[in-house]
């Protein structure tokens, strides 16, 4: 039996006010692409859903520009909510 | 070609100060220290903001902010760099992003001092929440920057 493999997200600014959490592990799973990960977050916390319809992800500290891009194991994932500084 | 040259980036919740980050700055080559300081608002519309607190990410707008001065430094013909930005609770009127650039000529340092408050506002993880005063309706919100600079 394959080990449980996880990956990190990371919630800020309104994204946090939604799920009340500034990050939590999930278990991973194969072909999780931005469209899959959407689903998944609105289900476990239905109150992202416009919020992610506004923001972007950020793999590992990089923007996601790759469409064809999944979530690996041991990734840290951030929703980047509108940016305000300055 | 830019050895010499020294960055330094700065997420921190202590009070900035605009001179001591232009005097980091300082170089006896460079005629000129262009500086950006950016003051919180005290109003929106017609909400009076009471308070104003900043969060990032703080290791990638680190890591965002030094791929900006890099991208300057390739665009505009500049020596030092020093980027400052505040989070946590910032009073209105308190400085929340001070910029510094020295360069030869004041030419490069300017425009490269706009570019990168440009820049910063669209892409950096940053982000602003204003708590408005309950005297004009209360509430709060997390502010977004316009997606052109």
């Amino acid at each position: 039996m394959a080990e449980t493999q996880s990956f990190t997200m990371l919630y800020f600014a309104s994204a946090k006010d939604a799920t009340q959490t500034d990050s939590e592990k999930i278990e991973w799973s194969p072909s999780l692409d931005s469209t899959k990960l959407t689903a998944l977050l609105v289900e476990r916390h239905p109150a992202l859903k416009p919020i992610l319809a506004i923001s972007m992800y950020a793999v590992n500290m990089e923007y996601t520009d790759d469409p064809s891009w999944t979530v690996q194991p041991n990734d840290e994932v951030a929703i980047i909510p509108p940016v305000s500084g300055g | 070609m830019t050895s010499n040259h020294k960055d330094f980036v700065c997420i921190t919740s202590d009070p900035i100060r605009l001179e001591a980050v232009a005097n980091l700055v300082h170089d006896p080559k460079a005629g000129a220290v262009s500086t950006f300081s950016g003051t919180t608002r005290d109003n929106f519309e017609d909400k009076v903001v009471k308070t104003l607190a900043y969060e990032a990410y703080i290791p990638m707008a680190e890591k965002s902010i030094q791929g900006l001065i890099d991208e300057a430094r390739v665009k505009f013909d500049i020596m030092h760099v020093a980027i400052y930005h505040k989070i946590g609770d910032c009073p209105v009127g308190d400085t929340s992003v001070v910029i510094a650039v020295s360069s030869a000529h004041r030419r490069s340092g300017l425009e490269a001092v706009s570019w990168l408050i440009d820049e910063l506002k669209v892409k950096v993880p940053i982000w602003k929440k204003e708590v408005y005063s309950e005297n004009t309706g209360g509430g709060a919100t997390w502010k977004a920057n316009s997606t052109l600079p």
